[in-house]
């Protein structure tokens, strides 16, 4: 009795903020931005141990044929992305539905060329030596975001089905496309970093 | 403008903002062979990849719609 009279001029003290829908989608992309600034940070110190520990050293054994074709696979991920995006903001949800599972399918794609990278990659610079570290750890890094982001989309494509999203709800689309792009950038500073340095 | 032209011209801008990006991303794979390692590489390979990631922050990711509220 006692706790239920102390409690309850409490939760009669506490309003919850009460937001527009324009505030709300406000929000949402102020903490998708300050979530994605963290991740750079995270992104950032990986890429600055590539310098501190091997300076611009490369090693010749790289394929370069797959480092770019796999850049250029995630490049026109993001156009399908940002069509996708696009697509469902004027209400074409085949658009969104088509866009999403081609953003997937390149995605997936990517990441079996960094698979295919990394059994070539274990043969000359394996995880014990300097180089294998950075590059393994970077790659992985990515590689996880790449997957999680595929999930984030695997999702989208699931409601777009479920005809979940038109042009005044498509904020879970924006969030997952946005996230994508992301990933993205985060490639455009890896490959250079990685692959073209000397 | 009808809402299919402006899905149309949307889409367009997204497809020339992708062939930029091709073109920078083919200009720096050559920046390898052509320009010799060193500072000047280095320089040139961070110029690039901030124009690669500013043309997809921009235009992808309308960093600018933080600024302004839909409908105001």
């Amino acid at each position: 009795m006692m706790h239920q009279a102390t409690s309850a001029p409490h939760h009669a003290a506490f309003q919850a903020p009460v937001h527009t829908p324009v505030e709300r989608l406000y929000l949402n992309r102020l903490g998708l931005w300050l979530f994605i600034l963290s991740e750079s940070c995270l992104f950032a110190a990986f890429l600055w141990a590539r310098f501190y520990l091997l300076g611009v050293e490369r090693p010749p054994e790289l394929n370069q044929a797959l480092g770019l074709g796999i850049s250029l696979l995630l490049l026109l991920s993001s156009l399908t992305a940002y069509r996708a995006e696009t697509s469902i903001h004027y209400g074409s949800v085949s658009g969104l539905l088509r866009n999403t599972a081609a953003t997937i399918g390149l995605g997936g794609l990517f990441l079996i060329g960094v698979g295919l990278e990394w059994t070539e990659a274990l043969e000359y610079f394996p995880p014990s030596t300097l180089f294998g570290t950075v590059f393994f750890s970077l790659t992985g890094l990515h590689a996880l975001h790449v997957l999680s982001g595929l999930g984030l989309l695997a999702l989208v494509y699931w409601n777009g089905r479920q005809g979940r999203y038109g042009p005044g709800n498509a904020w879970a689309v924006e969030g997952a496309v946005k996230y994508w792009h992301f990933v993205d950038v985060a490639w455009v500073f890896i490959y250079p970093t990685l692959y073209l340095v000397a | 403008m009808s809402m299919t032209q402006q899905l149309q011209r949307d889409l367009r801008l997204g497809t020339l903002v992708f062939v930029a990006l091709i073109v920078l991303t083919v200009v720096e794979f050559a920046l390898m062979y052509v320009v010799p390692g060193g500072p000047l590489l280095l320089a040139l390979l961070l110029a690039f990849q901030i124009a690669d990631a500013g043309l997809i922050l921009w235009y992808f990711m309308h960093l600018a719609h933080l600024w302004h509220l839909p409908g105001h």
